[in-house]
This record gives C-alpha cells, structure tokens and sequence, in this order.
C-alpha cells in the first residue's frame, strides 16, 4: 500500500519510490530493493500500475531505470484506501487526540 | 563504452541469484541500478544512513535479499492459474505412485547381485506393465495427453499394450523362459513386446508434443522406448555385425524407459489440473493486494473493472 501511495499521481521509478516512501511515513518505512521490487512485481500482475514509457527524470536516466505510474484501477483501490484510512482516524480522533490533550 | 560495473553492485548483483530466474531477469537490472544510488547517496551524504554509510546501505539490503528472495521463491509457483486449478486428486496421486514403484521395478534389472530368478523377472516385468497403465490413465486424467479423439486414442494404445504384456508377465510366472520358450506363444510374446514399445515410445512424443506436463521426460521416454524395440531378439539387431552398437543401445533404451516412468509418476502425481474458468470469473478484479485493499475497493462499489 505504501508503495502504490507513494507513486501517487507522479510516474515515478524505483529508487525515487523507495524516497518517497520514506518521506510519507516520516521514515518510519524504509524499504530495500527487494520489497520495492517484489512489491512492484505483484501490483504489475495485478494491474494496478504500469510501466511508463516516458523519461519525466532525464537527469536520473539511465537505461536499466524503468518508471511506473497507476493504473484507473491503481486510483481507485488507493482513493479507496486513504478514505477507508481516513474513516478510521475521523471516528477515533475525538479520544485518541483530543482526550489525550 | 560501457562503464565496467562497480565492485558493490557486482556483488549485489551475484547476491541477485537468489532470487527465481524469471524474477532475476525482470528486475535485476533495476535492482542493481537502485542499490548504486543507495550506496552513492549513502557516501556522498545526500540521505542519512547512519554513521557507517554503505555497511550500513549493506546490512539493511541483506536483510532485505533474505527475506523477499525466500518468499518469491514460495510464490513464484502461485500464479492465478495454479490457484485456480485444483490439486491432484487422491487417485491420481496413487496412479503416479504405482507408476513410480513399476519404473523402479524395470529399472532394478540394472543393479547387479539381486536374484534374478525368473518367477523375479515375471513378477518384475508385472510391475512395470502396471506401471505404465496407471501412468497412461493419470496422463489422461490431468490433461497430460491434449484433449479430444488423439488423447483418448494415445491413452488406450499405451494401457492396452501394455496390459497385453502384463497378461504375458502373469502367464510367464512359474514358466521359465516364457514365451520364448514357448512354441506356441513366441510370436504373440513378440508382437506383445513390440507393441509395447512402440506405444510407449508415442506416447512419450505425445507429452512431448503437448508440452503440458514434463516434455523433455516425454522425449526421453520416447527415444528410450523405440531403442528398447531394437533389442528385441527377433529383430536380430543385438546380433548382427552391429551388435556392439544395438546391445547397449537397447539397453540403455530399457533403462531411459524405467527412469522416464519413474520421472513421469512423480510429474503426473504433483500435477494440477486446470479448472474450468468462466468468463464472469476472468472479467472480475480477481486479485487485489491485500484483503484490507480488497475490502476498501468493495466499499468504493464504483465498478472498477469499468476503468481498466
């Protein structure tokens, strides 16, 4: 999930995935290339994002780089998923925050 | 010219191995390229790693190749059709099993000192032809054979045959030298063997040509059946002027046709069979990353197969 989060509207490749990935979780999350990949594998298969034909990082290319982005599917579970998340922090955040202060 | 590759990404690379090849092959160049940024930017200072940079870019992607190579390793055979064909049945795998116990009868001829007394050989060749049947049945069963006319026609060739010799194999127990010694069933004895043979031998090209369940056995299979028929003794090849070829090419024949049973028993025993998938199925979003995933994009309800 964090990695279809992170990939967001952008086109984005592994390694600025990785970063991103990093900074949305206040680098609490910090994945290896074999997450990130065997992560990218499984939501290839599943179609929910797509290899990118286009370069958007001309400074970072390099052959082997390859850039990913959502599919309409990829949207939808992720707007799905961040209002399921975001359900879940309105209904608790009477207590859990305001109960703490 | 292509720059030659730095020492740490040769070594990551080689670590790469561990992964399935099929992944390797997909991905390995962008894993290499991304653990290079990782260590240069861990050297150069841009992203904080820590006070030993790249031992510490090392430690973290180890730990990160154990974990993700194991489990591809233990996914990478769950692809939607495995999860959706179903086990080998209970049947099917005993088939396989009796398939594997008569390629090791036929092939327990080769080990030398064990008592080659001929109700042993009878009891042996008895085995072997029930083997065969029941590798022939299971073949069918799971689809091995193609579907249609052919593989019901392939299927019966190879269990009538052999069940023809396994009948001559009963017969034989307790009558030395039968059928060759035997004036009245030699030539059936022959035309049993050779009929034998040859549907093996096809029936091995059919796996092979249907290419659904371990081909390459099925061309072994077959290459070794078709010289096991030149050792028949009334061909006379084994006794000709080329008898120094023919002798142990038939009986390398023989043995290639034992260990081909043997490898097809188990291939037939693990094999699933596909099931039927329906359209309705295939049109749905099958597959989502998690349950949690799968939950949110049921509530959504807004018909995401639509926007593929």
């Amino acid at each position: 999930m964090h990695i279809l989060l992170a990939i967001g509207p952008e086109e984005r490749h592994g390694y600025a995935i990785m970063g991103e990935v990093a900074r949305i979780t206040g680098g609490a999350v910090r994945l290896g290339p074999g997450a990130i990949y065997t992560t990218i594998r499984r939501l290839l298969d599943d179609g929910l994002i797509e290899e990118s034909d286009d370069r958007p990082d001309p400074d970072m290319d390099d052959q082997r780089r390859r850039y990913y982005r959502l599919t309409g599917v990829g949207r939808a579970v992720a707007a799905s998923e961040v209002r399921r998340l975001d359900g879940i922090v309105q209904a608790v955040r009477g207590w859990a925050i305001e109960g703490s202060g | 010219m292509n720059q030659p590759e730095p020492s740490h990404e040769r070594v990551y690379r080689g670590l790469l191995r561990l992964y399935p090849s099929e992944f390797r092959a997909r991905f390995g160049d962008e894993m290499v390229q991304l653990f290079g940024d990782q260590l240069r930017d861990a050297r150069t200072g841009r992203v904080s790693s820590g006070p030993a940079g790249a031992a510490h870019v090392w430690i973290r992607t180890l730990g990160d190749l154990a974990v993700t190579a194991a489990s591809e390793h233990a996914r990478k055979d769950r692809t939607m059709a495995h999860s959706l064909a179903e086990s080998p049945s209970m049947a099917t795998r005993a088939l396989g099993l009796i398939g594997i116990l008569g390629g090791v009868a036929l092939v327990l001829a080769f080990i030398p000192n064990l008592p080659w007394i001929w109700d042993f050989v009878a009891v042996r060749l008895v085995l072997f032809n029930v083997g065969a049947i029941a590798i022939g049945l299971a073949a069918y069963r799971t689809g091995a054979l193609g579907s249609g006319r052919a593989s019901v026609t392939v299927a019966s060739a190879v269990i009538l045959a052999n069940a023809w010799y396994l009948v001559m194999g009963i017969a034989g127990i307790g009558r030395p030298q039968f059928p060759e010694a035997d004036p009245d069933f030699r030539l059936i004895g022959f035309f049993a063997g050779a009929a034998m043979w040859l549907t093996d031998a096809v029936f091995g090209y059919v796996i092979w040509r249907v290419g659904r369940m371990a081909r390459w056995v099925g061309l072994a299979l077959a290459v070794g059946s078709l010289f096991a028929f030149t050792g028949m003794d009334r061909l006379e090849l084994v006794r000709g002027d080329l008898a120094w070829f023919w002798r142990p090419a038939a009986l390398a024949g023989i043995a290639v046709n034992g260990l081909a049973w043997i490898a097809l028993g188990i291939a037939v025993a693990r094999r699933r069979r596909v099931a039927v998938v329906s359209k309705a199925v295939v049109h749905e979003p099958v597959t989502m990353v998690d349950s949690t995933m799968a939950d949110a994009a049921s509530v959504d309800g807004r018909g995401i197969s639509a926007e593929r």
